[in-house]
């Protein structure tokens, strides 16, 4: 393979893939990182992850939310992707502990449609306590307003 | 897990699948909450009992003469401008006591949470009285 092929190959539009952030339960909105290598195996057709898994879906004006029980998994056995086909969640169940998990060990996927548009940036994930939050935005969230202390003690706010 | 299970609540999710985006409702077919499951060896019993989305400081944990009860106060996971378009999730507060016998002793117990599933061990008195009896294949 010369080195403009191994290049095309190496960029082909796949899914975006990240991890689920491993956050504190206050912490709701962790961005996703989208990178651009895939540090995992392709995602491939696998168990039916809502047969064994329960989840709810809400909805509002502006986004999507969807709450996945995960009991027993932990957060690095956990990846969201973003392709044109929707939002993917792909979860490994592993032998180890599987006493603990409320599947079979195994792979597990599913996917959820979104708005045609979303972007990775707009999607956040975070697993809290066995509970996998993906919330979905439909537009770019606003920027968050950050507080910046200065050396007298001033606050300066940026929009 | 080699020890040998005593007690299990749980059962398959049968059809509780995400119905069609035409024909989206609450789904009424949830499991109960919270699952279950009992393990006993020769020197302790433990409680598994599968909470996802609950932390440490939503639950507790009560020994009271040979029994345990569970008590869990499940926090708000979902904005207030959030509506529901599927539900199966059985989440919910809870309170469940489970009969683990006289051989429990309560202040050797240790519990942690892990990913959602809240682990329970509990030591027994020495010179225990009960005595699994194997069962032979024919």
């Amino acid at each position: 393979m010369d080195q403009s092929a191994r290049n095309a190959s190496s960029e082909a539009p796949g899914p975006r893939l990240a991890r689920v952030s491993d956050a504190p339960s206050s912490g709701f909105r962790i961005p996703v990182a989208a990178p651009k290598a895939v540090s995992r195996p392709p995602l491939l057709p696998r168990f039916d992850l809502r047969q064994e898994f329960a989840h709810d879906r809400f909805e509002s004006a502006q986004a999507t939310l969807i709450l996945i029980d995960l009991p027993g998994v932990a957060p690095q056995h956990a990846c969201v992707a973003l392709s044109a086909s929707g939002v993917h969640v792909h979860v490994h169940v592993t032998a180890s502990n599987a006493a603990f998990q409320s599947a079979p060990p195994g792979d597990y996927e599913a996917t959820f449609e979104v708005a045609p548009g979303v972007q990775a940036e707009w999607i956040t994930a975070v697993m809290d306590n066995g509970l996998l939050k993906v919330r979905i935005d439909q537009q770019r969230p606003a920027l968050a307003r950050i507080e910046i202390a200065t050396n007298e003690d001033e606050l300066i706010w940026i929009e | 897990m080699s020890d040998k299970q005593l007690h299990n609540t749980d059962g398959r999710r049968g059809d509780a699948l995400e119905a069609p985006a035409s024909e989206q409702v609450l789904d009424s077919t949830r499991q109960p909450f919270p699952v279950v499951r009992l393990f006993e060896d020769e020197a302790s019993v433990t409680v598994l009992a599968r909470v996802p989305g609950f932390a440490r400081d939503d639950l507790s944990i009560i020994l009271e003469r040979g029994s345990i009860t569970l008590t869990g106060r499940e926090r708000a996971h979902v904005p207030e401008e959030f509506s529901a378009v599927l539900r199966n999730r059985a989440s919910t507060d809870f309170s469940c006591c489970l009969e683990l016998g006289d051989e429990v002793i309560g202040f050797a117990a240790d519990a942690r949470v892990d990913n959602g599933v809240l682990i329970v061990r509990l030591q027994k008195r020495s010179g225990s009285t009960r005595t699994l009896i194997p069962v032979c294949c024919a």
